[in-house]
């Protein structure tokens, strides 16, 4: 019965925001808001019904699935014929391809990326005052996130070589400081 | 102030996002799917072996009786941690297990057959470690679930219709279109699962290497000093080599911590004088995997782990298991874990097709993507008949399988073709592993969880065959399907 109560207001909040979605009324700032704090307020009960943990994954993980259901609803199958796509002989193109630059890049970038971040927060959690598990636990968990986003940054930018170098030089910085 | 990122910002995290997407696709798609699947790996280990008996409520002194027997027959090596894995709602067995084998026990506390799930065991340690040397594996695993998370938020970044587009899901049409729109819908709204997914996953491999660093760095080497602080001290005992006391242990639980379910005992050092015993409880609740209570051999209670009260970063850390399997809150949990989990592989699948879409032209590398895509499941069907024909499961059975599914689409030039051919294959395989299945275990096969998984099989298969045999009237089902 908890389950049921819980899932009515994102269920209404979710279909809000769809219909909403739907409508071709520009002015939809405040109907979202209503949409939102209805599927917010799901997560409020999970937490109240099941305790803070279970409450934030039912919460966070099991609303996905009503959102993707409407998706699903608005199915659009389009009655247009495909083009026919041509075929070509497969030709492997190691050095003028672009393919090759962007293996290189992936292969040194990440690698440095991860080194970068695990060694930042090694230096961070020192700094941080916290108990010893409670460090870990922010390097372990926090250095992921941190190589993610330094990994994206790179890829983004334009500037692979200056990026990457002074990456590069930061780990060196960095895993001096470290072990000295 | 304009505050929107201009059509550069992007372009380039577009960019950005389908190199790494490409990079590392193929092993995202095996890494997703296996994940997918072993969300169940309780429920395939007992579908491996039906005959063994399914039980709730034990008897502690069979168990003790039983587990001392084992200790003192001479019949099994008895090495440092021996185990006693208790019935938990996913897996209502008791097995006694060593750390190179293991045997059910019967209600009555009989010593019944061994434990055995090879073709399991293929499936996880393709989630785990896709099949390579087991802690290079897991490195590259957790990679890819911190690349799974540069992937969301390059994902986001790139998105630059992310609210106007939130329910469209159009079929047919553009190749381009409708795989964009499949890719774009699962990804937006499962991200708050998807990271979590990368998060956790990231955790398993790079926890001990964070260790070994740590201590390394500010430890002096202490890797136990270390280790200690994270899963709590041992205790340094000791006491006279005789009988473990694990049913005195047992019954003082539900005064130690009651409303929490025991679920696994290990008596550490075993056969030494430091020998103790250490009962893992699960909390109603809680995301932690248990709270552990130590006892001396005799069965008097020490100390506990404190996972469920310590320090907030041993809760988390200790939470990361139940958090990234889907193994808490019951069934259902299971379920919305698989549905995500095929979410995440479809995402896999459909950013390579977006990229194979925008080429404008077909070329081998079509034929090898669709052998791949199309080909996984056969090469996880195969394995599983010859283990209940044969008693045969090799993990390079498993590749010679997938390397056969891409030979023959790319013999076929024809990635339309060689899906309706690999999905035929797939379910007629099946189909042949329900037959053999049924032939091995007779009774067993059609009842309870083996009935439910077998009856899943079945479905999977039909569903395979009526998609790919079947004349539709309607030209747009044909092609939606």
């Amino acid at each position: 019965m908890n389950i049921l109560i819980t899932l009515l207001p994102a269920s209404f909040g979710f279909s809000f925001l769809y219909l909403n979605w739907k409508s071709a009324d520009k002015d939809t700032r405040m109907s979202n808001w209503v949409g939102w704090t209805l599927a917010l307020s799901s997560l409020a009960l999970f937490i109240l019904f099941e305790g803070v943990e279970f409450g934030l994954a039912y919460g966070f993980f099991g609303l996905a699935i009503i959102p993707l259901v409407l998706a699903l609803i608005n199915i659009n199958i389009r009655d247009k014929q495909r083009k026919i796509t041509e075929r070509r002989t497969f030709r492997f193109q190691p050095i003028k391809n672009r393919w090759s630059n962007n293996v290189i890049i992936f292969i040194v970038a990440i690698p440095i990326a991860l080194i970068f971040s695990l060694l930042s927060l090694l230096v961070v959690s020192n700094v941080t005052g916290y108990s010893e598990v409670n460090k870990l636990t922010l390097i372990v968990l926090g250095f992921p996130l941190l190589w993610s986003v330094i990994a994206y940054l790179y890829l983004y930018s334009q500037q692979k070589k200056m990026i990457g170098s002074a990456l590069f030089l930061g780990a060196i910085i960095l895993s001096g400081i470290t072990f000295t | 102030m304009n505050m929107k990122p201009s059509n550069k910002f992007f372009s380039q995290s577009l960019n950005a996002h389908s190199w790494l997407g490409l990079m590392v696709g193929a092993l995202m798609y095996l890494v997703c799917l296996s994940g997918t699947l072993a969300v169940y790996f309780e429920e395939f280990e007992r579908w491996e072996q039906p005959s063994a008996q399914e039980y709730v409520n034990y008897d502690i002194d069979k168990i003790d009786a039983a587990f001392n027997n084992l200790l003192s027959n001479g019949t099994t090596e008895v090495t440092p941690h021996m185990y006693v894995t208790l019935p938990t709602e996913g897996n209502p067995r008791v097995a006694l297990v060593t750390e190179n084998e293991g045997w059910f026990l019967n209600q009555d506390g009989n010593i019944a057959s061994s434990t055995a799930h090879p073709w399991t065991s293929l499936l996880t340690d393709l989630h785990l470690y896709l099949h390579l040397p087991e802690a290079w594996g897991m490195i590259l695993v957790s990679a890819i679930g911190a690349i799974l998370m540069t992937l969301v938020i390059s994902g986001f970044a790139s998105h630059r219709t992310l609210f106007k587009d939130a329910f469209k899901f159009r079929v047919r049409g553009s190749k381009q279109l409708e795989q964009t729109d499949i890719h774009n819908r699962l990804s937006v709204w499962g991200a708050p699962f998807h990271l979590m997914i990368g998060l956790t996953g990231a955790f398993f491999g790079f926890a001990m290497v964070v260790v070994y660093l740590y201590a390394a760095v500010y430890k002096n080497n202490d890797i136990e000093h270390v280790t200690q602080s994270v899963f709590g001290e041992e205790p340094s005992l000791s006491q006279d080599v005789g009988e473990i006391n694990l049913a005195k242990a047992f019954k003082q639980m539900p005064q130690l911590a009651p409303n929490t379910t025991p679920i696994l005992a290990i008596v550490h050092d075993t056969g030494t004088p430091g020998q103790f015993i250490e009962i893992f409880s699960q909390h109603p609740n809680r995301l932690i995997y248990s709270e552990n209570y130590v006892f001396d051999a005799n069965g008097n209670f020490l100390h506990t782990k404190s996972f469920s009260d310590g320090e907030i970063g041993k809760q988390i850390i200790y939470s990361m298991y139940r958090l990234h399997f889907g193994h808490y809150g019951g069934w259902w949990t299971k379920v919305i874990y698989f549905l995500l989990g095929l979410a995440i592989t479809i995402v896999s699948v459909s950013g390579i097709n977006i990229w194979l879409a925008k080429r404008k032209y077909k070329d081998l590398i079509n034929d090898l993507w669709a052998g791949f895509v199309w080909g996984t499941p056969i090469a996880l069907i195969v394995p599983a008949i010859t283990r209940f024909s044969f008693n045969f499961v090799s993990n390079y059975w498993f590749w010679f399988c997938l390397i056969l599914s891409c030979a023959y689409a790319c013999k076929l030039q024809n990635e339309g073709q060689a899906r309706i051919h690999l999905t035929r294959i797939f379910a007629a395989m099946t189909l042949v592993l329900i037959i053999v299945y049924t032939a091995k275990f007779g009774y067993h096969a059609l009842t309870g969880l083996p009935l439910v998984i077998n009856g899943l099989l079945l479905t999977t298969a039909l569903i395979g065959l009526f998609t790919t045999s079947m004349k539709f009237k309607s030209p747009v089902l044909a092609e939606a399907l």
